[in-house]
């Protein structure tokens, strides 16, 4: 693209670029500014960009709450969720690739289907379906719900169609049936869309809030993101040690984003150019 | 490439002699193993969002009790009713919604398709700088909304945040945010902008990186200036990227729950405050059901919810076929 070339406009661009980077991270500094500042440096009008360092308020929010088992709770929920939801996934997306599969056209029509359906209008009555399995208040309850992800199968089904016939035909040769195909041949081959499907779960079940708020009471089986919902309810007016647990709670997932930075980027905007879901996976509900 | 996965027995069936046993086991095995696969997904669907979804409109004529229907008393249409009453608040929260929808989405586009303008580049190898800038822009949109919404609380604070210290800087005078009815939801909305927008610039940026370069030289040597070949090449192309923004942000907007609940104190009583200023659809459905128990009325709340949805992403798509530019 040629525009907005010349060494001057190129300059002026560069600037901007800093500036809206600079907005959008600003609010991350502006807490972690906040957990570490002095008391006394916390309400000065007006507010100290750069205050000293003083710990304490990070040593609070670890005496407040049991932060580990709130932590452990969110790494088994999202865990499990990523490995059923590539179970789902795969199976499901291998069987719509199928030629042989009849009736997988009638199938994928009811998949498509279910992403008709606002997860914000079914709330109340999977409230009602997980009260009746005697979930509620339970991890299994947090993980059950989001074990399958229809984009996910849609992930696994655009990836296997692209695996070249000759495959197919060579492994029955070879007298290897469907499972063996799948286990042996195509799910190692699958690893970009594993790793798709695993970053995206990741980030939507580490940001769960509205479900898991509903079925939790007490500490467990309560996700990071209620325990810190609760600890700003108790503890409003306690600006650093808030902060603080913002930060403890933000931390895994940027994380694993700047790990993956590149291909996290890539998953979210792969989807553009499909017409048939035609829609990206959003990560997030909430 | 697919139809020469079928064997020729499959093609050739009435004139071909009885199927061995082994062989008509295979077949049966073929037929059966595709729904295998799907079962479990179709299965776990079935639980939590096909059957819900005929649930909920089951629920909304009763008098809901957990026990379930046995226990539960038909009101008939009386919800739909109350919703329609202006005492229940329902039809304030749907304005609600639709102010916040109605900034959210053009500012959204706006200032997505901004922002993308400025981080536009080489698509495929984009400089380290564009990476690390681009980034930054994304970062808001994969972190959870509560841990950020309290950084804005801090930030919105009337008396030290950072808001009004940056108002003052300008001499505009002070405002209160979220404890105004006036200012809560922009405040709320600008945390969601922020939060979301990367998600928005990602979509552009794909959008823009699909524009053939020879297009865009073509209306140079044409001499076209860099507003017209903004507006008649690059636009046209955007078209089917920029609907799927409007639809998606329209979804996302009407769900917002988490960032309004933080900002406006969920804890006390479901948020929405000051004076329902902030009360959406989704936290008065969160309300109706979840503090006040009141299950059957949340149902009726959640069909209105979903006919709106499934309406409003309907007449975009109709009226976005008609504008959008197909290559």
């Amino acid at each position: 693209m040629r525009l907005g070339q010349g060494k001057g406009r190129r300059a002026l661009r560069t600037v901007f670029q800093a500036i809206v980077a600079l907005v959008f991270l600003f609010p991350f500094y502006w807490a972690m500014v906040l957990s570490v500042a002095p008391k006394s440096h916390v309400f000065t009008l007006p507010p100290d960009l750069l205050p000293g360092w003083d710990f304490h308020p990070w040593v609070q929010v670890f005496q407040a709450a049991p932060w580990g088992l709130y932590f452990l709770h969110s790494v088994i929920i999202t865990g499990s969720t990523i490995i059923l939801v590539l179970i789902t996934g795969a199976c499901a997306g291998y069987a719509l690739s199928l030629p042989t599969f009849r009736g997988r056209e009638i199938v994928f029509g009811i998949f498509l289907a279910a992403l008709m359906v606002p997860p914000e209008a079914i709330l109340i009555p999977d409230y009602v379906v997980a009260y009746h399995l005697h979930i509620l208040n339970s991890l299994r309850g947090q993980v059950l719900p989001f074990a399958v992800n229809v984009f996910a199968i849609f992930i696994f089904r655009q990836f296997f169609k692209t695996l070249p016939s000759e495959l197919w035909d060579a492994a029955q040769l070879d007298g290897a049936s469907w499972w063996r195909y799948l286990w042996n041949l195509a799910l190692p081959l699958a690893k970009p869309a594993v790793a798709t499907v695993s970053l995206l779960t990741f980030s939507s079940q580490w940001s769960q809030f509205q479900w898991p708020l509903i079925i939790t009471q007490g500490q467990s089986a309560r996700p990071v993101e209620v325990a810190l919902s609760y600890f700003q309810g108790f503890d409003g007016t306690h600006w650093r040690e808030l902060a603080a647990a913002s930060i403890l709670t933000l931390t895994p997932i940027v994380m694993v984003f700047l790990l993956t930075q590149r291909y996290f980027v890539v998953s979210v905007a792969g989807r553009v150019d499909d017409r048939e879901s035609s829609a990206p996976m959003t990560p997030l509900n909430r | 490439m697919q139809e020469n996965l079928q064997t020729p027995w499959e093609k050739s069936r009435p004139l071909a002699p009885p199927l061995s046993a082994a062989r008509t086991l295979r077949r049966t095995t073929k037929a059966v193993s595709g729904w295998l696969l799907v079962l479990p997904a179709l299965a776990i669907l079935t639980l939590f969002t096909y059957g819900p979804a005929l649930l909920v409109v089951a629920m909304s004529f009763y008098h809901w009790s957990l026990g379930g229907f046995q226990d539960s008393q038909w009101v008939g249409a009386l919800h739909y009713q109350e919703l329609l009453n202006p005492i229940s608040g329902f039809l304030e929260s749907l304005s609600v919604t639709f102010y916040y929808v109605g900034i959210m989405v053009p500012m959204t586009i706006a200032l997505g398709l901004g922002i993308a303008w400025l981080f536009r580049g080489a698509a495929h190898k984009p400089t380290p700088w564009l990476t690390f800038t681009r980034a930054a822009v994304f970062l808001p949109y994969i972190t959870p909304a509560i841990a950020t919404s309290i950084i804005w609380v801090f930030i919105f604070n009337p008396q030290f945040g950072l808001a009004n210290a940056a108002l003052r800087f300008f001499h505009i005078p002070a405002l209160g945010w979220l404890v105004s009815s006036t200012w809560a939801l922009p405040a709320v909305m600008i945390n969601n902008l922020w939060h979301n927008l990367g998600f928005t610039v990602v979509l552009f940026l794909a959008g823009l990186s699909n524009i053939p370069g020879e297009a865009v030289e073509a209306a140079w040597l044409d001499g076209a200036g860099g507003w017209q070949t903004f507006r008649y090449v690059v636009l046209p192309y955007l078209s089917p990227v920029t609907l799927m923004v409007v639809i998606l942000t329209t979804i996302q907007a009407m769900q917002a729950f988490g960032s309004i609940y933080a900002m406006t104190g969920g804890q006390f009583g479901g948020g929405g405050g000051p004076l329902n200023s902030t009360t959406t659809t989704a936290i008065y459905l969160y309300k109706s059901a979840f503090i006040f128990f009141h299950y059957g009325y949340g149902a009726a709340v959640s069909v209105v919810l979903f006919a709106l949805l499934l309406l409003m992403t309907i007449v975009q798509k109709q009226v976005g076929e008609r504008y959008t530019t197909y290559q």
